[in-house]
């Protein structure tokens, strides 16, 4: 609108200036309130996780930790290939142990008194003592520590408890520190960790500190299954630097930077009479990595070829006349046997039944006889077995008889150790390696998986 | 209340707690998740910048983009809580109720806000205001 627009007697009148602080407090407002955004994302990720700012404060966390029985935080203060060795298989056991009756469903673990870690005033050595680059020891110099425990308090079950007779009274010891305790810590991606295997190592190499040379360097193999023929071979070679060079450096470190002063320390082994001939293998993927089981291995012990192949749960082996499948449900026979054999101080041999190349013992043993099956043989020898036989007891020995709740729990236990078997791979920098602790930890957590109801408590039953 | 309700307690294990971003922080090291729930807890102390994001762009006039920001920033927020609400406790560590609870209100709070804000766009259209 112009002045010749208007009517007359009207004007236009001076505007007063526009109010441009509104908007700039509202800038300034935007701009706060994504600071105070950037920084509370800032102080979340720093909680996320990431370790300790020095090798004393690692070791604090845990004490810290295990004073408030956080199990989570002491998990999360160990070193990340430690705690990934553990944690995976520790979740399953709880689950399996819940399902199998031992450990209580509805189990506060924020009321758990059953055990209990107090420290006073402890204090530090001034310096740490170095490793090298990444690993180091903080000393415990003083103080005093309070542990104790109640079982009876502890989240098990009623029926567990009464099992295990376990005394409902506390039980309480006071420990004066009065000389250094040490503990490793180690670095991961810049943060700090408290270190079980390399606390362990310390404590086994008497506190002495590895050389340079002492170190055996992780060498790993481009695929699982060459790790774990690796790892065979150098152990039936007897070449211990070659084991510890394929055991993962992220899990056990510590048995690299150990390995010769440890190694140092063994009994020289007398070689073993064993050629690996061939081995073959599955895989099957696992959290970060892949577990390696064997399918079928020819072996020559002492100038015997030994064929063995595992198929469909069931082992079958071959070692010149002999030709034998196992399966898991033939354990409870195959048991009583060699308990009845163990019991006649001496090993009990069954023999084929029936001449007609091999028969039935048992109800599931399938057992073939080479030598019996030769029709021109007139007198055919008599196979050796290692499971039990129809004959078993001839000595007047007695096998333990199983119920069938019992045999069905061996058969669980059993087919758990078979279809778990395996040997945990993971793999560092490209390279496969072992995982000993983790295969260790998964083997326990799935034969723990594979049992059913009342298992545990059958198999607590047998032999009493 | 989102923002707030992520600093308090989600998860107790002995006499401790946890905020949500260090129960992330444990789940992630501890649990096998899978990697696309790795991936979205990784991403989860981004909640903070964006509910901060969604609160500048409502404060300079950019209502519309603001809306869509917190909603988003809502939708992320309630899934975590009803998850952690929904998870089952392990023999030494559970939920904590606080956490979960207080940042599902304000999740809650948020979604009714942006679904109030897109009806009316939708219903009063802009000429009529």
């Amino acid at each position: 609108m112009t002045e010749e627009d208007l009517a007359p007697g009207f004007e236009i009148l001076p505007q007063p200036p526009k109010r441009r602080h509104g908007k700039l407090l509202t800038s300034i407002a935007a701009v706060v309130v994504l600071g105070a955004g950037g920084a509370i994302s800032y102080v979340a990720f720093s909680a996320s996780g990431g370790g300790a700012s020095s090798p004393d404060k690692a070791v604090q966390n845990v004490i810290g930790d295990l004073q408030n029985a956080d199990l989570i935080g002491v998990l999360d203060d160990l070193a990340p290939g430690e705690r990934a060795a553990l944690s995976g298989a520790l979740n399953d056991d709880v689950a399996s142990l819940k399902r199998l009756g031992v450990l209580a469903d509805g189990a506060d673990p924020t009321g758990v008194s059953g055990v209990h870690f107090a420290a006073h005033d402890l204090t530090y050595a001034d310096k740490t003592i170095t490793v090298n680059d990444h690993v180091q020891i903080v000393q415990i110099t003083g103080g005093s520590v309070d542990l104790g425990g109640n079982v009876a308090q502890l989240p098990f079950t009623q029926r567990f408890l009464d099992l295990t007779h376990a005394p409902d009274k506390d039980q309480s010891q006071h420990v004066t520190i009065d000389h250094p305790v040490r503990i490793a810590a180690e670095k991961v991606d810049g943060g700090w960790y408290a270190s079980l295997f390399y606390t362990a190592a310390d404590a086994a190499a008497g506190h002495r500190i590895p050389a340079a040379g002492d170190s055996i360097p992780a060498v790993g193999a481009d695929t699982p299954e060459d790790a774990v023929d690796k790892l065979i071979r150098s152990a039936l070679s007897l070449d211990l630097r070659s084991v510890i060079g394929i055991v993962s450096p992220d899990e056990l470190g510590a048995l690299h930077d150990y390995g010769a002063m440890l190694a140092a320390n063994l009994p020289t082994p007398h070689a073993l009479p064993v050629t690996l001939k061939s081995i073959d293998f599955t895989s099957t993927p696992i959290t970060d990595g892949m577990r390696v089981s064997i399918k079928d291995v020819s072996l020559t012990v002492q100038g015997q070829q030994i064929n063995a192949a595992i198929n469909g749960g069931c082992a079958t082996v071959d070692a010149g006349p002999l030709h034998e499948t196992v399966c898991p449900k033939d354990a409870p026979n195959l048991i009583g046997g060699l308990v009845g054999g163990l019991s006649c101080a001496g090993f009990s041999y069954g023999s084929s039944s029936g001449g007609s190349g091999g028969g039935m013992v048992g109800p599931h043993h399938v057992i073939k006889s080479r030598a019996s099956s030769h029709a021109s043989s007139p007198m055919p020898a008599p196979a050796p077995s290692i499971l039990p036989s129809s004959g078993a007891g001839t000595f007047g020995c007695q096998s333990p008889k199983f119920t069938d709740a019992q045999k069905q729990a061996i058969t669980d236990l059993l087919t758990g150790l078979i279809s778990s078997g395996g040997v945990d791979t993971a793999q560092v920098g490209g390279q496969w390696f072992i995982t000993p602790v983790r295969t260790l930890a998964d083997l326990g957590a799935n034969v723990l998986g594979a049992l059913k109801g009342d298992d545990l408590y059958v198999l607590s039953s047998i032999g009493r | 209340m989102i923002v707030v309700g992520s600093f308090l307690p989600w998860l107790r294990s002995g006499q401790a707690s946890r905020n949500s971003y260090a129960t992330g922080g444990a789940v992630r090291q501890l649990l096998d998740t899978g990697r696309v729930v790795d991936d979205l807890l990784a991403l989860w102390p981004v909640i903070g910048i964006a509910c901060a994001v969604a609160v500048a762009l409502f404060l300079i006039g950019l209502r519309s983009l603001a809306a869509v920001v917190a909603g988003l920033s809502a939708i992320a927020a309630g899934a975590a809580s009803i998850a952690a609400l929904a998870a089952s406790p392990s023999s030494f560590a559970k939920v904590a109720l606080p956490g979960p609870v207080v940042t599902l209100i304000g999740a809650t709070l948020v979604a009714l806000a942006v679904l109030l804000r897109a009806f009316a766009a939708v219903a009063v259209p802009r000429s009529s205001r």
